[in-house]
């Protein structure tokens, strides 16, 4: 442990998902500001693991005593044994998992989180749906499906288009539907045996009607709940991959008063406390936002679209469970974050159904552009990103040569 | 000159405290720091004025107490500098500000803690904002030295994360530190019960085994000064190899033990074993808070018994008997071997010493200068 006199903290933060881009981004946010950073991580294979912005990694699969394990260690480096580090998490599991057991992990961590049962409903897409219903949130139509004669009644009550997405995303639904977030059906299928068969996979899904509109059509509200302060910044997405309806390969800032100010209260009534973030797609009909996802707990995807911009929730929110003083006079600048490999594969296959339109980049073209694997303070994580990229593209290509050989053979 | 503070509709107006103005400013500075959110024994007129006796003329200090006033004249802020010539890096002149009540950079003086700006907690952050506006339009400063800053505090928050004037200036943390404060407003059993077996014993239940040892007398007395101000130097420079109050520092706190302060306590905790003294602490009393200055001690022969943390544990079992004593501060820095300290169970925090760097030439050395980390040093925390 050093001190350098240009960094202004010091303690320890552990994140949790750290072979995930999303818990590289969250240490990402940190670097340089005095802190020793900790990863937790499920397996060792992630290439994000490799880069020298964590002291240690973890690899486990996090029980409360492992959990309590990693404080204890972590507090044995530190010469203040007694000081606690900083819970920071990334994935929904985890925080599910932390909330259940808040009040003996805060005995070794410092963190924010909502009860167990604001968790619940903001990560259980029936009880939020639900709750929304009940609280006046603005959310698109639905039915919850767990057999066959629910989705035949879904199919008749709700009006096509319909986008069918799975309640939880279980390991089965990745291992065959890797990348896939929903299905999207255009009309009433004649077969719907393809339909049944998706609860092979998730034990519940939710057929909710379609809200019109492009991937720019994405807005979100990522809010930090301290101690003292509310602290939120608004952005858009300006890509996604799978395009419609996957995750952000490219947003940017964007202010806007009626969506923020109905993200906050969603977050407030719920009784967020800690990170958290709303997804809004604005229906290009009705030009009403419908809140799509919202995220409680943890760092988001694109949450480094806020360290870009100036307004470091991450550090924020370190900076609120040790007792620093900050204070809310942030000004949000205009930046684009990108995940490189996910706009290349959204802008390919908007081209190849020539829809993608380059215009809407030249808008950008004064703002700050950051990427989720590039940066100069760590260049190695962003080349072996290329690497690993290139070499699963020669893995498939040879194997696409070999197949052929065999067949001429 | 009345200056627009804030976008806000807050002004203020400011001025420069004369050394005699600054003699004569008690009840206004007192009454402020009570109003304020930094009503800590360090930043009190008696403190600072006897400091700035002992010490402003050998140091060659010249007063900077910026004082600030609301639209109706009440004083609402005040900036507790000095200015001081001096070098930097051995060549380079540098006129530097600082907390009264701290040397860095300058010389050795007692250790002032908890510094701040004083103001009025009804509008703590315009008025901080204003009180650095008005100290960042003088020109004449190269370097200001803002020690042992609360990090909770929002001065630290304005000079790090919502600096306004980062790009003109080089920020460096000379130091961070941690110091404890434990709450004693509950009951004496429940505390005990709260630290681990070997505190528990070390500084409590020991007890009993030295009144074994001997005749075991603990007095608490604000008499003999001098011997016992004598007494802790000679404890230290048994552990320490040095005193800890040099001649200037012990007739800082010689003046103040002479000339009782109407807004805090001194007082001496003195263990004598046999009649022979083998540990004494020394705490002052101010705001419902006694804080821990020096502890002094001597070690046992044929007894393996912490004499010091016997003597601690006599002073904070009297503070919850104490109904006057809500808090007692271990105050900021740590042991000769290990950070004992948050052993005893108190809520810790953090303080900092900011180095504000606005010379260009000396920003850009300094810069180079942490850029390639030749300063890093262990980290304390």
């Amino acid at each position: 442990m050093s001190h350098n006199p240009s960094s202004y903290y010091s303690g320890s933060v552990v994140i949790n998902g750290a072979e995930t881009i999303t818990g590289y981004n969250a240490a990402r946010s940190l670097v340089g500001k005095g802190f020793t950073i900790y990863g937790l991580a499920k397996n060792s294979e992630s290439i994000y693991l490799k880069s020298k912005i964590w002291t240690k990694i973890f690899v486990g699969s996090f029980s409360c005593e492992e959990l309590i394990n990693v404080a204890k260690k972590v507090q044995s480096r530190q010469r203040v044994k007694s000081l606690k580090p900083v819970l920071m998490l990334c994935q929904d599991e985890l925080v599910e998992y932390v909330s259940e057991h808040k009040t003996l992990l805060s005995n070794y961590f410092l963190f924010q989180i909502p009860d167990a049962a604001v968790v619940k409903i903001l990560l259980d897409k029936t009880c939020f749906h639900t709750w929304a219903i009940e609280n006046d949130v603005n959310v698109p139509k639905s039915y919850i499906a767990s057999n066959q004669r629910d989705i035949k009644k879904a199919l008749k009550e709700l009006n096509f288009p319909i986008a069918v997405k799975p309640i939880v995303r279980t390991a089965l639904w990745d291992k065959k539907y890797s990348n896939k977030k929903l299905f999207k059906l255009e009309t009433s299928p004649e077969d719907i045996t393809l339909i049944n068969d998706l609860l092979n996979y998730t034990e519940r899904l939710i057929f909710q009607e379609w809200i019109y509109g492009e991937d720019s059509d994405v807005y979100f509200v990522l809010a930090l709940f301290g101690e003292k302060e509310q602290i939120s910044i608004c952005g858009r997405k300006l890509y996604q991959w799978p395009p419609l309806s996957g995750s952000t390969a490219m947003c940017t800032t964007d202010i806007d008063a009626e969506y923020k100010e109905q993200g906050l209260n969603v977050l407030r009534k719920a009784g967020l406390s800690g990170l958290g973030s709303v997804e809004f797609k604005k229906d290009s009909k009705s030009g009403k936002y419908y809140i799509t996802e919202p995220t409680i707990g943890r760092h988001d995807y694109q949450s480094y679209i806020g360290t870009a911009s100036g307004v470091n929730l991450s550090l924020l929110y370190v900076l609120d469970c040790f007792g620093y003083c900050y204070i809310d006079s942030f000004k949000q600048k205009n930046a684009v974050w990108i995940d490189e490999l996910n706009l290349l594969r959204s802008m390919s296959k908007q081209a190849k159904f020539k829809r993608l339109s380059l215009i809407k980049l030249s808008y950008f073209h004064k703002y700050t552009f950051y990427f989720a694997n590039w940066s100069f303070i760590d260049p190695k994580i962003g080349l072996l990103y290329v690497w690993q990229t290139i070499k699963i593209k020669l893995q498939r290509l040879t194997h696409i040569i070999k197949s052929k050989v065999k067949i001429r053979c | 000159m009345l200056i627009n503070a804030d976008k806000d509709v807050h002004q203020y107006s400011f001025s420069l405290l004369s050394n005699e103005q600054f003699l004569s400013f008690k009840e206004e500075w007192d009454a402020l720091l009570t109003r304020s959110d930094a009503n800590t024994l360090f930043l009190t007129w008696d403190w600072l004025s006897v400091w700035w006796a002992v010490w402003s003329k050998d140091l060659a200090l010249q007063l900077n107490i910026i004082i600030c006033r609301d639209h109706d004249g009440e004083l609402v802020g005040i900036a507790p500098l000095y200015r001081h010539n001096g070098v930097l890096i051995k060549k380079f002149p540098c006129v530097r500000l600082a907390f009264i009540g701290t040397s860095v950079r300058i010389g050795d003086t007692v250790r002032s803690e908890f510094l701040d700006f004083i103001v009025d907690s009804k509008n703590p952050i315009s008025i901080r904002r204003a009180l650095f506006k008005e100290i960042y339009a003088d020109s004449t400063w190269d370097e200001m030295i803002l020690a042992d800053v609360l990090t909770s505090s929002a001065t630290f928050a304005l000079c790090t994360i919502n600096n306004k004037y980062k790009n003109k200036t080089h920020l460096r943390m000379r130091e961070k530190d941690v110091g404890v404060n434990i709450c004693t407003k509950g009951k004496f059993s429940d505390y005990l019960a709260m630290l681990g077996k070997n505190t528990r014993n070390s500084s409590f239940t020991c007890r009993n085994k030295l009144s074994q040892a001997g005749d075991l007398t603990i007095i608490t007395s604000s008499d003999n000064n001098k011997e016992n101000l004598a007494l802790l130097n000679r404890f230290h420079l048994q552990r320490w190899g040095k005193k800890c109050f040099d001649d200037k520092a012990t007739s800082f706190h010689q003046n103040m033990l002479d000339n009782p302060s109407t807004t805090f306590q001194l007082s001496f905790t003195l263990m004598k074993l046999n009649n022979v003294p083998i540990s004494i602490s020394y705490n002052i009393f101010y705001e419902k808070k006694v804080f821990n200055l020096q502890l002094g001690f001597s070690e046992l022969e044929n007894h393996r018994l912490a004499i010091g943390s016997l003597n601690l544990g006599f002073v904070i079992e009297k503070n919850f008997n104490n109904n006057e004593a809500e808090y007692f501060d271990l105050l900021l820095g740590s042991g000769k071997n290990i950070y004992y300290k948050d052993r005893y169970k108190g809520k810790l925090y953090n303080a900092s010493t900011l180095e504000i760097i606005r010379n260009p030439y000396l920003r850009t050395i300094f810069k180079f200068y942490d850029y390639f980390n030749f300063g890093t040093k262990e980290s304390f925390i």
